[in-house]
């Protein structure tokens, strides 16, 4: 076994560590307006479009339950939702550019969209949540997944391929 | 979903406690930002601003003094007419390292845990009065949810009653930096005015706040939907928003 096979999953894992950092940063400053940013999807995209589906689903589990531990979301909510993820955009990747384009993120705005919704539904069920402050909570997060995605996934194919690690590898993708 | 709930629990303080080192450190990093600009101040400046806190600290030494002198009277009139005594509080003062506050929960983490003894429900304040109730503890820090907080519900009073109250967060849709939450069971008898609005303080009522801290402003009250009472919007002070340390009230047990 190479240790250098498991570098994609590294990258993967630690560019999702830093992102989750970032965007903590962002709420905590986005906090003075009530408006916090969820962007599931900007997690799933280098693991979906660029690993294998297992290294894509071991970090699409470990990055759902961390950040499962830090936002007070329905219980397993994004340990659940990660992988699903992962797996609609697994299943569509071999139509996709692998270093992003308009159609991966346009597929991400779909795929962030959909839980926002699902919370904004299931929160008004729970207590009454006025339209407009939804409704400005999913477009404040879709704008900025809008923003960092490409960042996002660009600078993890930067260090795959400062790395040395040939992305379009059938071979490596398929272990 | 799937996994059971021992094993759940662990995974998830596992990964929160992996996480809160990186939160913390970000915090210091935003306390380092604030010291260096801090040093930008002229020593003109600094020496202004220390003949004010001088003069506050007078003040709060006379007020502390004048407090000291009421406890021992309240004292001495409970032991005449063998009243049990009120539960006594410590102030745990902790640095806000996260904030969290979107449409769907309002919370804080602070950089106190169980190392300090926090116990969970325990309440949490500020100078401006009520911040919220502790929801979970770790080792190093705790997760505090705000009284702003769609699922926070509390009992107060309105200052000069006795009747209680309770409040709950809410969203506005209206104003997204003021912070707002309602207000309900209030009776029929009691009447606010925006000229004349009634003040929220806590309620010893629960054991989790002592009576009396601030709470919040309500301008309007409107009949509830059974008609039997009154309920209204209350405005917390925007200052919740921008907490930079708060006080969490560690309940001082008998012996």
């Amino acid at each position: 076994m190479h240790p250098r096979r498991h570098f994609p999953t590294l990258i993967a894992l630690l560019a999702n560590g830093v992102l989750s950092l970032c965007i903590a940063e962002l709420n905590h400053y986005a906090s003075v307006c009530s408006i916090q940013l969820l962007l599931p999807a900007c997690f799933i995209l280098y693991p979906g479009l660029c690993l294998g589906y297992f290294q894509g689903l071991v970090v699409c589990v470990i990055s759902g339950l961390m950040l499962d531990s830090a936002i007070p979301a329905p219980e397993s909510f994004f340990s659940i939702l990660l992988p699903i993820q992962h797996l609609i955009l697994h299943r569509v990747s071999p139509k996709l550019h692998k270093e992003g384009g308009l159609d991966s993120f346009l597929l991400a705005q779909v795929l962030n969209f959909i839980p926002l919704l699902y919370l904004a539904v299931h929160f008004s069920r729970q207590f009454p949540t006025p339209f407009l402050a939804n409704f400005l909570q999913i477009l404040a997060s879709q704008v900025t997944l809008l923003v960092l995605a490409p960042l996002h996934l660009a600078s993890q194919v930067a260090l795959s391929s400062y790395l040395g690690i040939d992305l379009n590898d059938e071979e490596a993708r398929a272990l | 979903m799937f996994l059971p709930i021992a094993i759940k629990r662990s995974l998830d303080d596992a990964f929160y406690e992996f996480q809160a080192p990186s939160w913390e450190a970000e915090s210091r990093i935003r306390e380092l930002q604030d010291y260096w600009s801090d040093r930008t101040y002229t020593h003109g400046q600094l020496i202004q601003q220390g003949r004010d806190i001088s003069r506050l600290c007078a003040v709060y030494r006379l007020k502390s003094d004048e407090n000291a002198t009421l406890r021992e009277e309240n004292k001495r009139l409970e032991g005449l007419l063998g009243l049990q005594g009120q539960p006594g509080f410590r102030y745990e003062v902790a640095r806000v390292i996260h904030r969290q506050m979107g449409t769907w929960w309002h919370e804080l983490t602070v950089r106190k845990g169980l190392d300090h003894d926090i116990p969970e429900g325990a309440g949490v304040v500020y100078s401006g009065g009520v911040v919220g109730k502790v929801r979970k503890v770790y080792p190093g820090t705790c997760v505090i949810r705000l009284v702003t907080s769609p699922n926070f519900r509390m009992v107060a009073t309105l200052q000069g009653d006795t009747r209680p109250l309770f409040i709950q967060g809410w969203q506005d849709d209206k104003q997204f930096v003021i912070p707002v939450g309602r207000v309900r069971n209030v009776p029929i008898s009691l009447k606010v005015t925006p000229e004349d609005p009634g003040i929220l303080v806590s309620s010893r009522l629960g054991g989790v706040f002592p009576s009396g801290l601030h709470i919040g402003t309500v301008h309007n009250l409107e009949q509830s939907a059974n008609g039997l009472f009154q309920e209204g919007a209350v405005q917390y002070p925007s200052a919740l928003y921008h907490l930079h340390e708060v006080a969490i009230l560690v309940p001082i047990l008998p012996n």
